[in-house]
């Protein structure tokens, strides 16, 4: 319980990462969403770093990986909101309800 | 010479070409208007100088010639194209080339004002080689090939004046009645080869072994079953030849242009009917059910047309209807097995049928378009060599001694002999033969002209060919009668042993002919000159046998009433069931599909979160599943 | 060492508490500008949680890109978009499907990932000795991670590793970025008005100087005069307020 070691981070991460889903599945403002998304990404960003950790220490590749996510995941986000502005500016609203666009 | 035999091919092949020359040329407008007439002899005449030729290189003991080559593969089927030749088809190939040469030379004249001239001469030359061809066709596949396009032809020229309703509708009514027919003939071929396809080895369908290959279908069919292919078969030639009860069409047709009904529905296509059962003899004879329907089928149509032909004031329409009775007694000449003298008949009518129509057709030009015979009359000061032929071709027909058709239908009625009742049947309908033919006779050339034109004879073009008609119409019969020292028509056209006594029974010719005699007086007083008999009180006398004669036995009331009451009401039932049942089950599947794509619609909202849940949902499944397996 | 462990733990568990109640708060709390700043206090206690699992420098970059730019974008977003109060447009009663799905979802994946990991099918220890329990001390600082993290935080190594083994996705991290920021300018670069207007038929046509449409269309032109400068006039506000 006291010996803090990687099921704890994993299953931390999970409910996490459970929670960013509940969040991308359910939020209806859009910037919420984005914001679950960081979330998610930021739990597997605490895994990469977790097993490097606990699993092999010879060098610090987990780190570099979750280097990696926290440049795309932050290009994800600056695309994404100006998306964001650009559908706002479009429909003027930024509920999920209303970008119903993915309709053939 | 060897080549002439080999390449007797030709003969189609040359009427082929002049259609082809005609249609490409007047499409082109390269040929000139007149041309077709010169064209379509021309390849007629080098016809006819072929077939002589053959016939003089042929002998001495004119064996059947047959030379076909494979033409379709289908599995272990094979099925061939090629040419057949023994004394029937060197009888049709004569009559047609000959009679087709006149009535060509005498349809310049007669459609020479008219505005479908050439198209007229391409149709003829289209039906010259489809009817040569079927002559020469080598297998019954074949036969039925050309067959079907004699029919078009037939369609096509009896639609000539389309603009005219009453053609059009006759047109429709001729390719109907031939498709009943038809139908039954095909189903009748398949049948047959389906028999003889896996037991027998020989080529399939093909002339040249047929009786070898009926007696197989005999034996794997059994009885019954042989007897059904042959009544199938039969009819073909039933609906071709416009026998009970497929008849209906050979009156309308007359609305087709005189050439054609002198050349297709008097002397060639229609006898092509009987042409057909003489070339399926080896299946028929060996089916004595289908021989005796055939038999009967023959006599019944020779008498009730016969009865028809009497109340007839349409010259053509008379006409049509002695052509319908003298291919009944052919056919019925076929059914009691006399083979022989059921296609002198048909070689003897071809002859006379043609020169009468002609000489109708002579009639009709002169009198400026009319076929109401209650409008004509003393034709014979006006045109007198019409009113000559004709009375040689009435002569003819009646069978009155020494003329041909005296030879040829006695012959088929003292065969017959065997059979009383159709024995009577034929001396009666030779005595109605005799009576309505010089009613026409009478009608037409004798007593006063009732009409209001002014009648004149036809020109020389026409006129010619009528002549030289008349000259076969009245000697081949006796010619080849055997009488004469000349060798008889039997020597050369004969199938395997005679099966009855051929030859003339002169007891029974004087018997039949004293019942044309009869006919002929009975005519003579009701038309002819004095008028001793009235013929307004012989109908209102007789006046429901008149009044069924008149509507020609009801058959087209029949007929009219089964589509109207029967047909109709059929159809119907089967667009209601068609449209309710089956579009039913089809637009259930269209509705279930639809309401299951409705269904799965609603997934495809166009939210992108609901794509995640499904997307989500879906890793999830798979991911439970796969531990489960795992 | 004992004090520095529990120490350890101890921050473990808070950082976990700030984490995941910072987390729900971001999802479940109705004003979005908490929920920024929720998301805020979840990065910082992420960050908390990488010094604990020695990666310094990524807590640094994690503070810095995420505690610091994303969130202040994210607030930007929200200022542009949310023309009405920031909070969940919500109006009326949500259908259950938007929430109860997706709860629904969410807990079957976090309870299926955590039955996973508890399960012995995946007992972790089988595969690697090391997993479980962090390596001994004596054995863990001849580790060169472990040396290198002892010795400036990681940065040399992560630096190094950066520019020889991880070039080439370095590299191409920076193209992705160069990419996405020209992307973001293209994408929310504000049309120009003249610009804006030419997909409307009725100025074009006016421009055309009058088809058969255009005269039909200029009544209604006129009509929407007011309403065009409107239109303007409410752009040039929110060009300020960018």
């Amino acid at each position: 319980m006291f010996n803090i070691g990687l099921y704890h981070y994993i299953a931390l991460t999970t409910i996490l990462f459970s929670i960013g889903l509940y969040g991308v599945l359910s939020s209806r403002n859009a910037i919420r969403l984005l914001m679950c998304i960081e979330l998610m990404l930021n739990a597997v960003n605490i895994n990469l770093v977790a097993f490097n950790n606990y699993v092999n220490m010879n060098d610090l590749s987990g780190q570099i990986f979750s280097i990696f996510i926290l440049t795309v995941s932050a290009a994800e986000a600056s695309v994404g909101l100006a998306i964001l502005i650009a559908l706002y500016r479009r429909r003027s609203t930024a509920d999920m309800e209303r970008f119903n666009l993915l309709k053939w | 010479m060897t080549e002439l035999i080999q390449n007797i091919w030709l003969i189609p092949i040359y009427p082929l070409i002049a259609f082809a020359i005609i249609v490409l040329g007047r499409w082109s407008k390269i040929l000139p208007q007149k041309s077709g007439a010169a064209l379509v002899v021309g390849s007629t005449f080098l016809g006819l100088v072929h077939t002589l030729l053959f016939l003089s290189a042929w002998g001495p003991h004119y064996e059947p010639i047959s030379v076909s080559a494979p033409w379709l593969h289908a599995g272990s089927l094979t099925l061939s194209m090629g040419y057949y030749i023994d004394a029937a088809g060197m009888l049709m190939l004569l009559i047609v080339t000959s009679v087709s040469l006149l009535i060509q030379i005498y349809t310049h004249g007669y459609m020479y004002h008219d505005p479908g001239y050439s198209r007229f001469y391409a149709y003829l030359a289209l039906f010259n080689f489809s009817m040569l061809s079927l002559v020469l066709s080598s297998n019954l596949f074949q036969m039925y090939v050309f067959w079907e396009m004699v029919g078009v032809s037939s369609y096509l020229l009896i639609g000539f004046w389309f603009t005219r309703p009453s053609a059009a509708a006759a047109a429709t009514k001729a390719f109907l009645m031939n498709r009943i027919g038809d139908f039954g003939l095909l189903t009748g071929i398949l049948v047959l080869l389906y028999f003889t396809w896996n037991w027998w080895p020989g080529p399939v369908l093909s002339f040249t072994d047929m009786s070898g290959a009926a007696q197989v279908a005999l034996h794997a069919a059994g009885p019954v079953g042989f007897t059904i292919m042959a009544l199938l078969i039969f009819m073909g030639p039933v609906a071709k030849s416009a026998q009970i009860p497929l008849h209906t069409w050979l009156p309308d047709a007359m609305e087709g242009p005189t050439p054609i009904s002198a050349l297709i529905h008097a002397a060639t296509m229609v006898a092509a009917g009987v042409f057909l059962i003489a070339r399926m003899y080896p299946v028929f004879t060996i089916s004595p059910v289908a021989m005796t329907v055939i038999a009967w089928v023959g006599g019944i149509t020779a008498f009730v047309a016969a009865t028809i032909a009497i109340t007839q004031v349409d010259i053509k329409k008379a006409l049509a209807y002695s052509t319908m009775s003298q291919l009944g007694y052919m056919v019925m000449a076929m059914g009691i097995g006399a083979y022989a003298a059921g296609l002198f008949h048909l070689m003897t009518h071809a002859f006379f049928k043609a020169m009468l129509f002609l000489c109708s057709g002579s009639v009709i030009h002169g009198c400026h378009d009319e076929q109401d015979m209650r409008k004509m009359g003393g034709l014979w000061k006006h045109m007198p060599i019409t009113a000559a032929t004709y009375l040689v071709g009435t002569i003819a027909i009646t069978g009155v001694l020494p003329f041909s058709g005296f030879w040829s239908k006695d012959e088929i009625i003292g065969a017959s002999i065997s059979q009383p009742l159709l024995f009577a049947i034929g001396v009666v309908t030779a005595g109605l033969t005799a009576f309505y033919m010089f009613r026409t006779y009478f009608m037409t050339f004798h007593g006063e002209y009732r009409g209001h034109s002014h009648p004149h004879e036809s020109p020389k073009v026409m006129w010619i060919p009528l002549v030289a008609l008349a000259i076969p119409s009245a000697l081949i019969g006796f010619a080849l009668s055997g009488q004469l020292g000349l060798p008889s028509f039997e020597h050369f056209v004969h199938y395997g042993v005679s099966l009855v006594e051929n030859g003339p029974n002169f007891a029974v010719m004087g018997l039949s002919m004293s019942f044309a005699i009869g006919g002929y007086v009975l005519a003579w007083l009701m038309y002819g000159s004095p008028k001793l008999i009235s013929p307004e009180r012989l109908k209102t006398t007789f006046s429901p046998l008149y009044e069924l004669l008149w509507n020609k036995w009801y058959f087209d009331n029949a007929y009219f009433w089964i589509a109207k009451n029967v047909y109709l009401p059929f159809a119907a039932l089967s667009a209601w069931f068609d449209r309710t049942i089956i579009d039913g089950i089809v637009g259930l599947t269209a509705s279930t599909v639809n309401a299951s794509g409705g269904a799965l619609r609603t997934l495809q909202n166009g939210r992108v979160q609901s794509y995640l849940m499904i997307f989500f949902g879906a890793i999830l499944t798979l991911a439970i599943v796969l531990m489960w397996i795992v | 060492m004992e004090n520095l462990t529990l120490l350890n733990q101890i921050s473990f568990w808070l950082f976990a508490i700030m984490m995941i109640g910072g987390a729900l708060g971001v999802v479940f709390h109705k004003s979005i500008v908490y929920s920024a700043l929720l998301l805020l206090v979840t990065f910082l206690s992420i960050a908390g949680l990488f010094v604990l699992l020695n990666a310094p420098f990524i807590a640094a970059a994690q503070i810095l890109v995420y505690g610091v730019g994303l969130t202040i974008v994210l607030i930007f977003g929200i200022m542009l978009t949310g023309d009405k109060p920031f909070v969940d447009p919500v109006g009326q009663e949500r259908p259950k499907r938007y929430w109860l799905i997706p709860g629904v979802i969410a807990f079957a994946f976090m309870g299926f990932l955590l039955w996973s990991l508890l399960s012995p099918n995946y007992n972790f220890t089988a595969v690697n000795g090391l997993f479980l329990e962090r390596v001994q001390p004596s054995i863990a600082e001849t580790l060169p991670g472990v040396q290198a993290i002892i010795a400036d935080g990681g940065v040399t190594h992560i630096g190094l590793l950066l520019f020889s083994k991880y070039l080439l996705p370095f590299e191409l991290a920076s193209v992705l970025l160069l990419l996405a920021m020209i992307g973001a300018i293209i994408l929310s670069k504000r049309q120009f008005p003249e610009e804006e207007a030419e997909g409307e038929p009725h100025v074009s046509q006016d421009l055309d100087g009058g088809a058969m449409e255009g005269k039909s269309c200029c009544s209604l032109n006129e009509g929407n005069g007011n309403l065009a400068s409107e239109n303007f006039d409410s752009e040039k506000e929110t060009l300020g307020v960018h």
